[in-house]
């Protein structure tokens, strides 16, 4: 017998995002992170199960995201021209609590990050930011060259960390507005995609309405 | 005097006055021709002409009823079955008015509630305020408070000086108290709550007076709103007071309720999200809640299974369940209806802590873990559905209308629906079944000045539901919307607002009241009738139940039988003196002369099979212990429990007639309709309905087609008739498209449609008849001058079969045609099934709007009943019998036997005690209506049943078996029917060994006669086509050329050999040659050397288009062809063409060389075999492969491990046959030039197969017969779409009866 819909689709989610007055260090080993910054995963709902972790945490000067992949047996494949196709990390932001919008606002921005594929060797990673399609109204461009990232590629997976700073992240006001929304997809194109909520069927690449809530909790 | 309506006979009828007189008589022999066509229509004229000229231009214009003249005619009121609308927004409460009675009551003497906070909101006084402070008292220190907001742009330093300038000394900004001489730091960006302090006073008695001055000025202050805060209270107490219509606690304002607002067909009173429908579009409940008698952790929801008590969704679920407040352990349909909204339309919005194992390691964390909201199913599917288009599509079929998620299904503002009297919403008392409903009015209880205001109201709406009480209606809720009402039901629902009215001196016109009317609850409509007669009333009642005509004053008797042969009285007078008169058929029934009899020899049946009968076996399949061991078989429903019904097992016996029945309400049609034939339709037909509640059904695998045959009216437009409606029509189109004139013409089937322009006469449209507009007099309608009738232009008209014209056919009785079309079975089946329910009389092109009620039913169930028959056909009947006299009846209970004699089963969901005597097996539901019904009273031969006493059909059928007569019933024999029909199907005779014009001289049909497709001449040039072949014939060795063709001439090499050229003739603006010549002969550039211009470009044609008229394609591997479309001489350069030709036939001779020296050269599949279709090179460029050739492999393997001899051809291009050894035709074929799957066709014997028992051998799964045997095809993308055992199955049993019946024949 099978759900009619995806279990996680019959929930609204919201989890705390932890502060850390200094970001941790970027340099692809995820040596800065601990199990308290782990995003929550929700998958077994759905009976899935998840093949990595990823990690995010936040303070004035931006947000800092990090993700192990563990259990490749195949090799990476990135392309930062196709970056969906490939193996990636997307990061979806709404700096507004306006869980209810179906289409995306100028405070909504999605960002990717390839583990490798960039530099003249292609073997660098790389960061970048899409337009969300179907938007009302798109946030302002920024310089992606600002995003750091770093990553750690081995022949079972790969660690990748960033930080975007919030000059980078469309009106990022923690004091004014502490819930945001945040979704993030992990694709692999031998493992599958992990979400929290919900994946491409339900369109969470144009409706903000299906991302989580994230609590900017400051101590 | 002298009425001659339809086809009254000049009669002459006399009624008495405040008497109930009963017309009866055969279907269509003139009841409602008199009742209502005649006299009513001539009391409604006569109304509507009482009126002024202006007055009667805004009245659609009556026609006045053919009669010579009425005497003593009161003013009428009728009451037709199909009168109520199909309107969502009318429901019981509407029609009777009651609801509009309950709107003024909850308005005037209910009580508002806050929706949000449900308590109660009411308006109060400043003296009332007063009294409410010193009744705090106590001696108590308080401040009264103002909330005051700035004016306009005002800024909130302006605002304090305004405030200090008026005197006062203090304000509360945010809920801090400051001093107004202070400067007070505010942040001027954001919003704040100012509330000025008015005073501050000690509240006690002596201070009445201060306090009561203070609290007027704190009133006007703020605008109606004061807060007191109790400033010695340790919690700080606050009180808000309001004199708007507000909530005390939440400070929600509402407007003062009036009536309109309890009307949600008003914009006022409406839900805003369903506008008042009370419904949306979203997934049933019975596909969320799979096992209602579950509970929610122990799998009732549907994917969800038993929920694993460690497991994530268990303790979310958990922590749902200890907010929302129930038990995750209690099955589902014991949970409150409260709970079981939160679960299905969400909770409210308080975020829930996710208590999870993991998440209690950091119990000593400062922060929360993550949380959740249940957003609810309905709300989150309707949700998918809208965003995403795949789960549109997959959720498609469990779409249906549910309660609105904003109101609950309650369609009123929340507001006016929280509002309630005596504790009871307007929306609860709407829900209840009436009999509730009017015991709760009847008792309800009201201080004295309440009484008073509501007492006019309460009488108004008790006499209503006690009527509709008394007319055994107390099951239906007044929120019953009437679009889900029988005929029957609607009809005592409008009678009830008549009762209400309690008019005197009215002739009432009432078109049978008994339909779906229990025999118990006849009593209860008869004496209402006598009530409604008593009030002074005269009741015409055209009725053909017995208990009716038997209570009547008077009763009219026409006939002596239906259509031309009726429009006579043959008896009139009270029921004793009908009874005796000869004359008169229903005086014969009345009196037992005549009589349905019951059966002596019903079809045997044993006790049904129970569920201890039914196991598992060991593959893990249900089996039935007494289907496989009895010749009989079964249909059983485990688990019902759709509406009202108790989870109950049903089985009906297959091969038998079953009459379901059950006072109204007791869910024989949510168990027949929504249960069963809801399932069936969706396994057998997939057809894309909601199936009601239940666990399975067992015994789908002995039928092979569900035929329903509803209540729904046949249409009303005059361009339908009999012979549109049963597809008669269809078939005798396709037969006259069929006969030589048409072919000569190029006549197609649409032509002899009246309906569509082409053969049809365009002056009436087809009508026969055209309207003439007379103004404030009525339309006159007058025949046709231009085809005096006939419908059809008299080109159409030459076209005869047997010397009968379309025309002739529609003018045809239908007996007539039974004998004229005897030769045509697909015709002459439905023909005879019209004839065998009595409608012989019938004129084939009769209009849908001159039919009678019982005719037009008849005409419906001929339709469906003269479907072909497999013998495993399961026909439902939701009464059949309506509108049906004593005497039709008997002919369509001959008919429904007849198709039991040919081993198919029929179930009717019946009232009539003469259907259920005869049946084989009753099943009777009871024992009463709505939540008291839902359970098997009494199942069993009709003999048994009376045995039963607490049945109520078993009480009222027992007089009726007693009564008899008794006698032996004739079976069907179907051998000697089908030797009769194959005796005149080989007579039939359409001209086929006429020789056609092209066949006597086909050069002349293709250059003198020249006609295009539809009988037109065409206009390019003859000479042209008589020069190209004549060209071609001179440049190559061809055979002959073949003129014997309607539309082609063909050119070709001697022998078998393929065709070099053919010609189109067929079209009326250009020839289309085509030539065929080997690969690569020619490119589009040396082509552009004939230099053919653009339609556009030839200014002298009358057609446009800026297509190239010369074209290449390849058409089959190795071939080319070039297509040219030439109109004359103009379009050919004589030289250049003629070159073109000669090196396409020197091309096509080549072609022809290398043919017959290496036929397969152009055929790589010959060679390479499976390898081939491996390569997926079938298939077109245009198609994506879907299956991977992997697939194709293990397919093969998985036939070969069902027989290891199978013998596989791969010789085809596009299919790899196999063939079991000593057979010589294939047993199936895999093919393989599809992207979309791989088709597997498997060939099976005749009728063999059930679709439920091939339904999992693949995707799409079709039985499609073939005239030998059966076809079944499926396809298959992924070897998880096979299910293997069912595969074997399938494949051994088609196996092992070839094999006997080759044995047979041998």
């Amino acid at each position: 017998m099978t759900t009619l819909i995806p279990t996680r689709y019959l929930f609204d989610f919201e989890f705390p995002l932890l502060y850390r007055s200094k970001l941790p260090r970027i340099n692809g080993k995820l040596q800065d992170w601990s199990d308290e910054y782990l995003l929550p995963t929700f998958s077994q709902l759905d009976n899935q199960t998840d093949f990595g972790l990823v990690y995010a945490c936040w303070n004035q000067d931006g947000l800092a995201i990090a993700c192990r992949v563990a259990g490749k047996k195949r090799a990476l494949v990135c392309d930062p021209q196709r970056y969906w196709a490939g193996d990636n990390l997307r990061l979806c932001s709404d700096m507004r609590d306006a869980r209810s919008n179906k289409r995306a606002t100028k405070y909504c921005q999605q960002f990717y990050f390839l583990p490798t594929g960039g530099g003249p060797k292609k073997n660098k990673p790389v960061a970048g930011s899409a337009q969300i399609k179907r938007a009302k109204d798109h946030a302002p461009s920024i310089s992606v060259d600002r995003i750091e990232v770093a990553s750690s590629v081995r022949k079972t997976g790969y660690s990748m960390e960033a930080i975007i700073p919030s000059a980078c992240l469309s009106s990022f006001d923690p004091e004014q507005h502490h819930r945001i929304g945040l979704y993030y997809i992990l694709e692999d194109r031998e493992l599958g995609q992990q979400y929290p909520t919900v994946g491409d069927d339900l369109n969470w690449h144009v409706d903000p309405s299906t991302w989580p809530t994230a609590v900017l909790v400051k101590p | 005097m002298g009425a001659r309506e339809h086809n009254l006979k000049n009669i002459d009828v006399t009624i008495p006055r405040n008497k109930t007189t009963v017309c009866t008589g055969p279907s269509g022999s003139g009841k409602t021709s008199l009742s209502i066509d005649t006299i009513y229509a001539e009391g409604q004229r006569r109304y509507v002409e009482s009126l002024s000229s202006y007055a009667r231009q805004f009245l659609s214009r009556l026609h006045p009823p053919r009669v010579d003249h009425v005497d003593g005619l009161s003013p009428s009121i009728c009451i037709e079955r199909k009168t109520t609308g199909k309107s969502p927004r009318s429901t019981v409460g509407t029609i009777t008015e009651i609801y509009d009675y309950m709107r003024i009551l909850w308005t005037r003497i209910g009580q508002a509630h806050c929706p949000r906070c449900k308590v109660p909101v009411g308006t109060q006084s400043s003296d009332e305020i007063a009294e409410k402070v010193l009744h705090i008292g106590g001696g108590r220190r308080a401040l009264l408070l103002s909330p005051i907001e700035p004016l306009g742009s005002e800024s909130y330093d302006a605002l304090f000086q305004r405030l200090r300038s008026n005197g006062y000394g203090r304000v509360r900004v945010d809920g801090d108290l400051h001093e107004l001489s202070e400067t007070i730091a505010i942040d001027k960006k954001r919003d704040h709550q100012v509330e000025v302090v008015v005073d501050r006073v000690i509240i006690r008695s002596a201070q009445t007076s201060r306090i009561t001055d203070s609290i007027e000025q704190a009133l006007a202050l703020g605008n109606g709103v004061m807060r007191l805060q109790l400033v010695d209270d340790k919690k700080q107490s606050e009180f808000r007071f309001s004199q708007h219509h507000a909530c005390d606690k939440c400070g929600t304002s509402y407007d003062e309720l009036t009536p309109h607002h309890f009307s949600f067909n008003s914009r006022m009173g409406w839900c805003e999200t369903c506008e008042g429908l009370g419904t949306q579009q979203g997934a049933s409940p019975a596909a969320i809640v799979v096992h209602p008698t579950r509970s929610i952790a122990d799998g009732a929801i549907t994917g969800w299974g038993e929920l694993d008590r460690h497991g994530m969704l268990y303790a979310m679920m958990s922590a749902l369940a200890d907010h929302i407040g129930f038990d995750l352990h209690c099955p589902w349909n014991k949970l409150a209806e409260k709970h079981k909204l939160a679960f299905l339309h969400g909770a409210d919005e308080t975020w829930i802590a996710l208590r999870l194992k993991a998440n209690k390691k950091s119990k000593g964390s400062k922060h929360t873990g993550p949380r959740f909201r249940w957003r609810g199913f309905f709300p989150a599917i309707g949700r998918a559905t809208r965003s995403s288009w795949q789960y549109r599509k997959r959720l498609e079929d469990l779409v249906t209308d549910v309660p609105c998620d904003a109101c609950a299904g309650g369609r009123l503002h929340p507001m006016p629906a929280a509002t309630q009297l005596n504790g009871v919403t307007i929306h609860e008392a709407c829900l209840w079944p009436l009999s509730q409903t009017y015991a709760w009015f009847d008792k309800l209880k009201l201080p004295a000045i309440k009484r008073k205001m509501a007492g006019e109201l309460l009488h108004e709406i008790t006499s209503r539901l006690r009527f509709l009480v008394d007319v055994g209606l107390d099951y239906v809720h007044l929120h019953r919307t009437a679009s889900t009402l029988s005929g029957g039901e609607s009809q005592r629902i409008q009678l009830a607002s008549q009762i209400g009215t309690g008019l005197t001196g009215v002739l009432y016109v009432l078109d049978e009241p008994t339909i779906g009317l229990h025999p118990r609850d006849n009593n209860r409509l008869i004496t209402a009738l006598r009530r409604l007669r008593d009030l002074g009333n005269t009741l015409i009642v055209v009725e053909h139940d017995r208990e009716i005509i038997e209570s009547a004053d008077h009763v009219i008797d026409f006939g002596p039988g239906a259509g031309v042969f009726g429009g006579q009285v043959t008896a009139s007078g009270s029921v004793s003196a009908i009874r005796k008169k000869r004359a008169s058929l229903t005086g014969q029934y009345l009196s037992g002369k005549s009589a349905i009899p019951v059966p002596t020899n019903p079809r045997p049946v044993s006790t049904p099979p129970r569920c201890d009968l039914v196991g598992i076996d060991d593959e893990g399949d249900i089996f039935d212990e007494l289907t496989e061991e009895n010749e009989l078989k079964w249909l059983t429903i485990y688990g019902a429990r759709e509406h009202n019904l108790k989870e109950i097992d049903v089985s009906f016996p297959l091969g038998r007639l079953t009459c379901v029945t059950g006072v109204s309400g007791s869910g024989k049609s949510s168990l027949v309709s929504d249960v069963l034939y809801n399932t069936l339709a969706t396994r057998l037909h997939r057809a894309r309905l909601v199936a009601g509640g239940h666990d399975r059904i067992a015994g789908i695998e002995h039928i092979d087609k569900v035929i329903n045959v509803d209540q729904s009216p046949i249409g009303n437009s005059p361009t339908s008739n009999p012979g549109t409606y049963t597809g008669l029509f269809d078939g005798m189109r396709e037969l006259f498209a069929k006969l030589p004139l048409s072919k000569i013409r190029g006549y197609r089937a649409n032509r002899f449609s009246f309906n569509r322009p082409g053969g049809r006469c365009e002056a009436c449209e087809g009508m026969g008849q055209r309207c003439i507009e007379m103004h404030f007099l009525p339309d006159v309608w007058v025949t046709c001058e231009d085809c005096q009738g006939t419908r059809y232009v008299p080109e159409t008209l030459e076209v005869k079969y047997r010397g009968k014209s379309i025309a002739d056919v529609l003018e045809m009785r239908v007996s007539q045609a039974v004998a004229f079309f005897a030769s045509v079975p697909k015709i002459r089946r439905m023909l005879q099934t019209l004839d065998d329910v009595g409608l012989g009389y019938l004129q084939i092109g009769q209009p849908a709007p001159t039919l009678s009620g019982g005719e037009a039913q008849r005409v419906k169930l001929a339709a469906e009943l003269g479907r072909p028959s497999t013998g495993k056909t399961l026909y439902i009947l939701d009464e059949p019998t309506t509108g049906l006299h004593f005497d039709d009846l008997k002919k369509l209970l001959q008919v429904l036997h007849r198709l039991v004699d040919l081993g198919n089963t029929c179930i009717c969901i019946e009232h009539n005690l003469d259907v259920i005597k005869t049946a084989d097996w009753v099943i009777d539901l009871g024992p009463q209506a709505g939540e008291n019904g839902g359970t098997i009273m009494a199942e069993g031969p009709p003999q048994v049943i009376v045995k039963n006493k607490q049945s109520h059909t078993a009480k009222a059928l027992q007089p009726v078996l007693k009564a008899g007569p008794c006698q032996v019933r004739e079976r069907h024999d179907a051998k000697q029917q089908a030797s009769l029909e194959l005796a005149l199907s080989e007579k039939i005779d359409l001209g086929d060994d006429v020789k056609m014009p092209w066949q006597h001289d086909g050069i002349a049909w293709h250059t003198v006669d020249h006609l295009d497709h539809n009988g037109t001449p065409c206009e390019w040039d003859p000479a042209l086509l008589l020069w190209l072949v004549r060209t071609i014939e001179s440049i190559g060795n061809f055979a002959p050329t073949d003129w014997n063709h309607r539309s082609r001439i063909e050119i070709k090499s001697p022998g078998a050999t393929p065709w070099f050229c053919h010609i189109l003739t067929g079209s009326k603006d250009l020839i289309e040659v085509c030539l065929r010549v080997d690969n690569r002969t020619f490119t589009p550039s040396q082509l552009a050397k004939l230099n053919m211009k653009t339609l556009d470009e030839r200014r002298d044609l009358p057609i446009y288009g800026q297509w190239e008229r010369v074209r290449i394609r390849t058409p089959h591997p190795g071939w080319q062809e070039v297509k040219l479309y030439l109109r004359d001489f103009k379009d050919v350069t004589k030289t250049t063409f003629r070159t073109m030709l000669k090196k396409a036939a020197a091309s096509y001779d080549g072609k022809l060389v290398v043919a017959q020296t290496d036929p397969d050269s152009d055929k790589p599949w010959k060679s390479l075999g499976m390898a081939w279709h491996l390569s997926q090179k079938s298939m077109s460029n245009r198609q994506m492969a879907g299956w991977k050739p992997d697939l194709l492999v293990t397919l093969v393997g998985r036939f070969k491990a069902l027989q290891a001899d199978l013998d596989f051809s791969w010789d085809s291009k596009t299919a790899g046959q196999f063939t079991v050894p000593g057979e010589t035709m294939p047993a199936g074929k895999i093919v393989t030039n599809m992207g979309r799957a791989l088709r597997v066709e498997l060939r099976a014997p005749s009728g063999l197969l059930t679709p439920t028992q091939v339904e999992r051998l693949g995707q799409d799964v079709e039985i499609k017969p073939c005239p030998a045997y059966d076809r079944i095809v499926f396809w298959v993308r992924s070897l998880s779409h096979i299910d293997t055992k069912q595969l074997r199955q399938v494949w051994h049993a088609c196996r092992e009866t070839e094999v006997s019946q080759r044995l047979q024949s041998a």
